[in-house]
């Protein structure tokens, strides 16, 4: 079963309360993984980790992000 | 309109001029500012803008049906909440008037926080959807301004200039769309937060409505109190250009989708 498989992994190094605590998320199949960095201030996700949706819906990076400052600083 | 009433419609339904409405209803005492809503009704009389329409909010609910895009989507506001307050934070520390100073100061610091809520809600959502390694990494998205920090221009910032009109139209439409963008995460959260985490994630989702409605009116005030020195027309015109700039970035994101 693939949602076990992600399950597991996403458990992966937690130990004690935590583990203990995220246990019943996993077992409702609620439990995600996403694997990522941040490098000079940017968010980076391993392409790998978001592919089998990139096909499908709109880039999660780039579509219906929050914009609250001017996003055009030339004047008109 | 009221919040209420706000959260209550499906978001296609809270249109760009009922969440002005709304936002300025939230003061006290309630500013009219019909400058500006005269030339927000002027704006919109060419058209509905993209991220109010029904396309729009079915393209997001379909995407949010994915755990972890919408995981992916909490992250990214969080990297952007991030990006907007560093550029609020360089409009600050440039502004010569010392009320509105404040006021984009407490902006970016609102935002520098928002970015930290985003991923307050990633990690009630999606418990463990990222490896401790990655989660602490991710703090770094928030700038961590905070009111008792001297202003300062970020070094190379294009927005380290004194605040305009200009800017505030844009800030207010910005806000505009992100209110929208609220109104939908709030329904994707509700279908992925496990029950146990529901109370918080809403206490959450509060604070940030309140803060771009309060942003939403506060933008609209200054465009309003500067427009009192302009010729409506020329406000009208202003605002127009930049509701269609933004609606052009928003289609520009939008075309990043590929649909199977």
């Amino acid at each position: 079963m693939p949602r076990k498989k992600v399950a597991t992994s996403s458990l992966k190094g937690l130990t004690g309360a935590s583990k203990k605590a995220l246990q019943p998320l996993v077992d409702e199949g609620q439990a995600i993984q996403v694997i990522g960095r941040v490098v000079n201030g940017k968010l980076e996700i391993d392409s790998a980790s978001i592919s089998e949706f990139n096909r499908k819906f709109p880039n999660a990076k780039m579509t219906f992000v929050a914009v609250n400052a001017p996003f055009d600083p030339t004047p008109c | 309109m009221d919040v209420q009433t706000l959260l209550n419609s499906a978001p296609v339904s809270s249109g760009v001029m009922d969440i002005a409405r709304c936002a300025l209803s939230e003061r006290e005492p309630r500013p009219d500012c019909p400058r500006y809503f005269h030339a927000l009704e002027a704006a919109l009389s060419e058209g509905t803008p993209v991220f109010a329409t029904e396309f729009y909010t079915d393209t997001y609910r379909t995407a949010s049906e994915s755990g972890k895009w919408l995981a992916v989507s909490l992250m990214s506001n969080a990297e952007r909440e991030g990006d907007g307050a560093k550029r609020l934070w360089s409009l600050a520390a440039c502004c010569n008037d010392a009320d509105d100073r404040q006021l984009l100061k407490r902006h970016a610091c609102d935002e520098s926080r928002h970015a930290l809520l985003y991923l307050a809600l990633l990690d009630l959502a999606f418990p463990g959807a990222v490896s401790p390694t990655f989660r602490k990494e991710l703090d770094q998205l928030s700038p961590h301004f905070s009111m008792d920090q001297e202003l300062f221009a970020v070094p190379g910032s294009p927005y380290a200039h004194e605040p305009s009109t200009d800017d505030y139209m844009q800030m207010n439409i910005a806000e505009i769309r992100t209110t929208i963008h609220h109104l939908m995460q709030r329904q994707a959260l509700n279908a992925h937060c496990p029950s146990q985490n529901m109370a918080k994630t809403t206490k959450i989702l509060d604070m940030l409505l309140r803060d771009e409605l309060s942003h939403v009116a506060y933008t609209a005030v200054l465009i309003d109190r500067n427009a009192e020195t302009a010729s409506q027309s020329d406000i009208d015109a202003r605002f127009s250009k930049r509701l269609r700039d933004f609606n052009r970035i928003t289609e520009e994101e939008l075309e990043q989708k590929v649909f199977e």
